[in-house]
C-alpha cells in the first residue's frame, strides 16, 4: 500500500488528494479498489481525470507477469546446492541445501539439531569456503565444538582459524531483536554485494521456536503476525541474495506419542523442506550417538525416507554399525 | 505480596484502568502474562512493557540476604528432639523452616513421636525446648491428651511434678480436628492467626495421607493430578508458614504398596525379582520432592523399631533402633557414627518393613557397604 | 533499507493504525514530522514521537551492527576460553562436563527426590568462590531457593571442606595469601540468598536479576532451586505455564550470556504412565526440555547415585557415578580405571550405556 501523495503521478494534485482523503481514500489500494463513478460523485471531481490517474497508478504499481521459462532460466543460473558434509543427509535433501529456500530441522531435545547445524556450518566455511551467518537464540553456539569439528577435517591451524573467521555468530534472545538482526543482515549483505565482495551462502537460525513459541497461543494475534514477519524476512533473504536458510524447530509429542514440529500449522508452510531428527534405539547398539533423519516435507523427493547417521566427535559421519563407538579422548582439547 | 494491587505497585492510573478492563488487577495477574500479551492489553511498546514489569516486580520481589546473616542467627536453626543420636546426625535437630515427614506402618509410633515433640516444644529454652505453643492438626482422631500428660510426667518428672506446669503445657498445645481435604486446606490457609495468637513454635499435621487417600481414588483418570495439585498447595502453604515464622513443621504419612518396580528411568536391566509389591511411603513421587526431611519408622522385631533417615539435606542415610516406653521414644544402641556410609536409596522407593513380616528385605534397611 | 512497520516493537494497536493509514514500511515514514503523522494516522502527539524515535533508533543500530555488533566464531572461541568453568569437586563429572559447569550457559539438573540436587547446587555455590590462583573463578553466587531446602548448616560444612581442601593444596606464597581471604565467613558473605514462596515472586525476582547482576559484577553463578516446585501446583492453564516457562528460559539465557554467569536450574521428576509402564521423566512438560542449554540427570541405580549428561552442545553424553559425603559432592573412590564406557557396558548391568529409552517429559 502506498500513500497517495502529491506528485506520484501526473494529474494528482493537492486539491484532489485532499478531497479523496475526506472520502477516506488514503492509499493507492483504496483508490484502485473503489468504484470510480462513485468516487467522482462523492468527491465532486472530474470522472475523466480520475480514470486517467487510475490507469497510471495501475501501470506503476501492478505486478508484471513473468513467463515460467524465464523463471526457470533464472533459477538455473542462480541456485546453488550446498552439501551438508554428510552423504546420508545429502541424499535425504536431494544433494544438499538449496539456496533460495528455507530448510527446517526439527526434533526433541538432545536429538542433535544444533550438532547438524554446526556440521553444515563447518562444511560450508571450510570446504566450500563461503561465509556463514549463525543466529543463536538459545545459547547453543559453542565455538569449541566448531573448532573440534574443524580439527577433524584438517590439522592445519591457519586453515582452521580462517574457517572460523568465516562463521559469524549473532546472539539474540527475543523476537524483536531477531527481527532487527535479520534486517541488519539484509542491509549488510546488500552492502557487501554491491561492494563486489560478500560470499554469504548460508544463514542458520538456531532456534526459531525458542523466541516464537511463547508469543503464540492464548488470544494473541500479535504473536502470529511477528512469526509471519520473521518468515517473510527469512524468505526475502533467501530469495534476493541466493542464500540457503537453515532453521531449527522444537518438536513435541502429540496425543498419540508421535512427534510433531512446533509453531503450528501456519509455520509449517514456511520451510520448503522439513527433516525430523530422532535418536535411534537399536538393542544391539551400545553407543548413543546414532540419529535417524526422516524427510517429512519436500517438494522434490518422496516423503518419509529415513537415513541414519552418526553424531561423533568429528561431526556427522556414516553409521558404521557397531563400530560407531566414540573415543572420548578426542574430547580433551 | 502477589495479591498486591497494581496501583499500589507504582503503575500509572491510566494503565491500571486499561488493564482492569481485561480483569488484570493484582501483581499476580500482571506477572502471569508474557510481555507480548501486555503490549496488546496495555497498548505499550516493548521497552515500556519491560520497564513496567520491572516496576511491578520491585513491589513483589522477596528481599535479598546473604548466607552469613542466616548463620549469625544459628541458635534459631534447629529444634532438638531430645534423642541424642538423631540430633547429632541432623546437626542439631529438626531444621526450622522446613518440612519433616515421619512415615511408616501403623503402630510404629508416628503419633507417639508427634506427641513427644509437642511436649518438648512447650518446654522452656534452658531445657532444650522452644518455649512456644504447638498447633496440632489431627485428621485421624489419634491424639490423646492423657498420653500427652503421661509422656510429659515420665520424661521430665521433676519439671512436671508441679501440677500447674502440666496444665500450662496442655494449654499450649492447640488441637484442631479436620476430617476432609478441604477442611485441612482451609485450616492451613487461616493458620497465620492461630500461630501468632498461641505463639506457636511447632506445627504438626497428623496425618497428611489419611484424608487425601480417602477422597482421591488414584485409579480414576485425572485424580492423580488433582491429588498432586492439592498436596502441592498444602506443601507450599506449610513451607511459607514455616519459613516466615521460622518454626519446624512435622507431618506424618502412611504407607502404600509399590507395584512392579519399573519406575527407574533407565530400566530394563534392573533386577526385578524381589520387587513386586514393596511397601513404601505413600503419596507418590511428587510429594517426596516436597518434603525436605523424611524419617521412616519400621518394625525390627517384637519390641524394637527402627528409624531410618531416608532423605535429609544434612544427614547421611542412617538407621537408628528405638523402643517406645511410657516416656516416649528411647534410642538404643550405638552412638558410633562411623557405621553410616555415604550411600543411600531413593526415599520414595525405600522399602518399609511391616509387622506381618512377609517382606524380608532386612538387608535393604542398611545400605550395602 | 525498507523494513516493515509491523516488525517493530511498538504497541499492536498503534501498528494497526499506522498500517491502516497506509504506512507500511520505514520508507513511507521518512521525513515526516510528528504533528503531521499524528494528524494523518489519528494518534496522539506522544505516540507519534515514539514511533519516529523507534524507527530512527533502529536505523542507527543497524549501522552499528554493520560495523561489528556480532562476532566471528574465532572471537567467540577466545571469549569462551576466558569464561571458564565451575568445578563440582567430582572429577569424573567435571571431565564429562568439559572441565566443570560452563559459565555463560544454562544447565538444568533433574533428579529424583533425595538424590543430591540441592547438595550439588550448594557445592557449586561454594566452588565458584575458589580463588583464581587455585583454578577457580573467585566469584560470588546468587541462590534462589523456592523449596526451603537450603540449610545453612550444610553450606557451612561444605564451605569448611572446600577451605580445608584448598589449604592442603597451597603451594606458593600467592596461594597462601589468597587462602587467608578464603574463609568460611567470607564464603557465606558472598552467597546471596533469596527465598521465593510462589511463582509470582520467582518471576518478579528474575525480572530484577539483570539489574542486580549489573550492580554486582562479580557474581558468576545463579542457582534456582528448584524451578519446578512453584510451577507445578498453582496452574490450571497449562499452556500459559508453558508460555511463561519459555519466556523465563529466554530471559535466563540472555542473562547468562550478557553478564557472563552460569545459570543452574533444578527440576523434579514426575511419573509418567506410557504404554502400561510407569517411568520417571523430568517435570514441567516436554517443551521445557528445549529450554536449558545443557541437561544433567541424576538418578538412582540400586544404592548408587549416577549422573548422566543428557543434552549438551559441546560434550558427548556420558554417565558417571558420584557420592554425597559429609564434605559435599565427591567422586566415588575407585580402585580401577574411571568411567566405564564401551568395555563395561556389555557386562555391567549397572553400567552406563544401558539401553535407556529416551523419554521426554510430560504435562504435569
Amino acid at each position: 500500500m502506498v500513500v497517495l501523495k502529491e506528485g506520484i503521478c501526473p494529474g494528482l494534485n493537492e486539491d484532489m488528494i485532499k478531497s479523496l482523503q475526506a472520502a477516506d481514500i488514503r492509499t493507492v489500494e483504496d483508490f484502485v479498489s473503489s468504484d470510480t463513478e462513485d468516487l467522482a460523485q462523492k468527491c465532486s471531481l472530474s470522472y475523466k481525470a480520475l480514470v486517467a490517474v487510475r490507469r497510471v497508478l495501475l501501470a506503476q504499481h501492478a505486478a508484471f507477469p513473468v513467463s515460467s521459462a524465464d523463471l526457470y532460466e533464472e533459477l538455473l543460473s542462480s541456485t546453488a546446492i550446498l552439501s551438508t558434509g554428510n552423504p546420508s543427509l545429502d541424499k535425504l535433501l536431494d544433494t544438499g541445501l538449496y539456496t533460495g529456500e528455507i530448510t527446517e530441522l526439527t526434533g526433541a531435545p538432545g536429538s542433535g539439531k544444533t550438532q547438524v547445524c554446526f556440521s553444515v556450518a563447518v562444511n560450508v566455511a571450510y570446504v566450500l569456503k563461503q561465509s556463514v551467518m549463525f543466529i543463536d537464540t538459545n545459547g547453543g553456539a559453542c565455538a569449541n565444538r566448531l573448532l573440534q569439528m574443524l580439527q577433524a577435517k584438517s590439522s592445519n591451524k591457519a586453515e582452521q582459524m580462517e574457517a572460523l573467521e568465516r562463521i559469524r555468530v549473532f546472539r539474540v534472545f527475543d523476537v524483536f531483536s531477531l527481527l532487527t538482526s535479520l534486517h541488519g543482515l539484509r542491509t549488510d549483505i546488500q552492502r557487501q554485494a554491491s561492494a563486489g565482495g560478500g560470499s554469504v551462502k548460508l544463514v542458520i537460525v538456531d532456534s526459531v521456536s525458542a523466541v516464537l513459541a511463547h508469543t503464540l497461543g492464548a488470544k494473541q494475534s500479535e504473536g502470529m503476525s511477528l512469526m509471519m514477519q520473521v518468515a517473510g524476512m527469512l524468505k526475502t533473504i533467501a530469495k534476493d541474495f541466493n542464500i540457503a536458510v537453515l532453521v531449527t524447530n522444537h518438536a513435541v509429542r502429540d496425543g498419540n506419542g508421535r512427534f510433531k514440529a512446533g509453531l503450528g500449522q501456519s509455520w509449517s508452510h514456511v520451510p520448503r523442506t522439513r527433516v525430523l531428527l530422532q535418536p535411534v534405539e537399536s538393542p544391539g547398539n551400545s553407543s548413543r550417538s546414532l540419529r535417524s533423519a526422516t524427510l517429512t516435507k519436500s517438494s522434490r523427493q518422496a516423503c518419509h525416507q529415513v537415513e541414519v547417521f552418526d553424531l561423533s566427535s568429528s561431526g556427522l559421519s556414516e553409521d558404521k554399525g557397531n563400530s560407531g563407538k566414540r573415543k572420548l579422548d578426542d574430547l580433551k582439547l | 505480596m502477589a495479591s498486591k494491587k497494581l496501583r499500589r505497585a507504582g503503575v500509572s492510573t491510566e494503565i491500571c484502568d486499561r488493564l482492569k478492563r481485561h480483569h488484570i488487577d493484582t501483581c499476580q495477574d500482571f506477572l502471569s502474562l508474557t510481555p507480548i500479551e501486555i503490549m496488546r492489553l496495555a497498548g505499550l511498546s516493548y521497552d515500556k512493557v519491560l520497564e513496567m514489569l520491572r516496576t511491578v516486580s520491585k513491589a513483589c520481589s522477596p528481599p535479598v540476604t546473604t548466607a552469613l546473616e542466616w548463620w549469625r542467627r544459628k541458635e534459631e536453626l534447629c529444634f532438638s528432639t531430645s534423642l541424642p543420636a538423631l540430633d547429632r546426625l541432623l546437626h542439631g535437630g529438626l531444621p526450622r523452616g522446613t518440612l519433616t515427614e515421619v512415615t511408616g506402618p501403623s503402630g510404629c509410633g508416628k503419633t507417639q513421636f508427634c506427641m513427644m515433640l509437642s511436649v518438648l516444644a512447650t518446654l522452656p529454652k534452658n531445657m532444650g525446648g522452644l518455649d512456644g505453643g504447638v498447633i496440632y492438626i489431627d485428621t485421624e482422631s489419634a491424639f490423646s491428651a492423657e498420653r500427652l500428660v503421661e509422656i510429659a510426667q515420665s520424661r521430665f518428672p521433676d519439671y512436671f511434678s508441679v501440677k500447674q506446669r502440666v496444665v500450662q503445657m496442655a494449654e499450649r498445645v492447640r488441637l484442631f480436628r479436620e476430617l476432609t481435604c478441604l477442611d485441612v486446606l482451609n485450616r492451613l490457609e487461616r493458620l497465620e492467626e492461630d500461630i501468632i495468637s498461641c505463639r506457636a513454635g511447632l506445627i504438626i499435621l497428623d496425618s497428611v495421607a489419611s484424608v487425601v487417600r480417602k477422597e482421591f481414588d488414584t485409579s480414576l483418570p485425572g485424580n492423580l493430578t488433582l491429588r498432586s495439585n492439592l498436596l502441592g498447595k498444602e506443601a507450599a502453604t506449610l513451607k511459607y508458614l514455616s519459613q516466615e515464622f521460622r518454626i519446624p513443621v512435622v507431618l506424618t504419612n502412611q504407607i502404600t504398596t509399590h507395584v512392579s518396580e519399573k519406575a527407574a528411568w533407565n530400566d530394563l536391566e534392573a533386577d526385578l525379582e524381589d520387587d513386586s509389591g514393596r511397601v513404601t511411603a505413600a503419596l507418590g513421587n511428587t510429594w517426596s520432592h516436597s518434603v525436605n526431611t523424611r524419617l521412616i519408622v519400621q518394625y525390627l522385631d517384637g519390641q524394637r523399631r527402627q528409624m531410618i533417615i531416608a532423605k535429609s539435606p544434612v544427614a547421611p542415610f542412617a538407621v537408628l533402633n528405638y523402643t517406645i516406653h511410657r516416656d516416649g521414644f528411647r534410642l538404643e544402641g550405638n552412638d558410633d557414627l562411623e557405621t553410616f556410609s555415604n550411600e543411600g536409596t531413593d526415599p520414595g522407593l525405600q522399602p518399609i518393613r511391616v509387622r506381618t513380616g512377609l517382606h524380608c528385605h532386612l538387608t535393604q534397611a542398611t545400605p550395602k557397604a | 533499507m525498507q523494513r516493515p512497520v509491523a516488525s517493530f516493537p511498538l504497541a499492536p494497536s498503534l501498528k494497526v493504525k499506522l498500517i491502516n493509514a497506509g504506512f507500511q514500511t520505514t520508507n513511507d515514514l521518512v521525513d515526516l514530522r510528528p504533528l503531521q503523522l499524528s494528524k494523518e494516522v489519528g494518534i496522539t502527539h506522544e505516540e507519534a514521537v515514539e514511533v519516529l524515535q523507534t524507527l530512527r533508533c533502529d536505523s542507527q543500530t543497524a549501522q552499528e551492527r554493520a560495523s561489528g555488533g556480532s562476532f566471528t566464531a574465532l572471537q567467540l572461541l577466545q571469549q569462551e576460553q576466558t569464561l571458564g568453568t565451575i568445578v563440582t569437586f567430582c572429577s569424573e563429572l567435571d571431565s564429562v562436563l568439559g572441565g566443570g559447569l560452563p559459565v555463560g550457559k544454562t544447565t538444568e539438573i533433574c533428579g529424583a527426590p533425595g538424590i543430591g540436587k540441592t547438595q550439588l547446587c550448594i557445592q557449586l555455590a561454594v566452588d565458584v568462590q575458589i580463588p583464581v590462583c587455585f583454578g577457580g573463578l573467585g566469584g560470588q553466587a546468587v541462590y534462589i531457593d523456592t523449596e526451603g531446602s537450603f540449610l545453612i548448616q550444610r553450606a557451612v560444612d561444605i564451605a569448611q571442606a572446600a577451605v580445608d581442601h584448598c589449604s592442603l593444596l597451597a603451594d606458593d606464597a600467592e596461594q597462601r595469601k589468597s587462602l587467608k581471604e578464603f574463609t568460611v565467613e567470607k564464603i557465606l558473605s558472598n552467597l546471596f540468598l533469596i527465598r521465593c514462596h510462589d511463582y509470582v515472586e520467582l518471576l518478579a525476582e528474575i525480572y530484577l536479576l539483570p539489574e542486580f547482576l549489573a550492580q554486582h559484577p562479580d557474581v558468576r553463578l545463579v542457582v534456582i532451586d528448584s524451578i519446578a516446585f512453584p510451577f507445578r501446583h498453582d496452574f490450571e492453564d497449562l499452556s500459559q505455564r508453558t508460555r511463561l516457562l519459555n519466556g523465563l528460559a529466554q530471559q535466563l539465557i540472555q542473562m547468562a550470556t550478557k553478564h557472563s554467569v552460569a545459570v543452574v536450574l533444578t527440576n523434579q521428576m514426575t511419573t509418567k504412565v506410557w504404554r502400561g509402564q510407569s517411568k520417571l521423566v523430568p517435570a514441567l512438560g516436554e517443551s521445557w526440555g528445549h529450554a536449558a542449554t545443557q541437561r544433567l540427570i541424576l538418578h538412582w541405580e540400586g544404592s548408587k547415585r549416577l549422573a548422566s549428561l543428557y543434552k549438551s552442545p559441546s560434550q558427548m553424553e556420558a554417565t558417571v557415578q558420584y557420592q554425597i559425603t559429609g564434605e559435599g559432592f565427591r567422586d566415588v573412590p575407585h580402585s580401577g580405571p574411571s568411567r566405564s564406557h564401551d568395555d563395561d557396558s556389555c557386562n555391567d548391568t549397572s553400567g552406563n550405556y544401558c539401553k535407556r529409552p529416551r523419554v521426554e517429559g510430560t504435562q504435569s
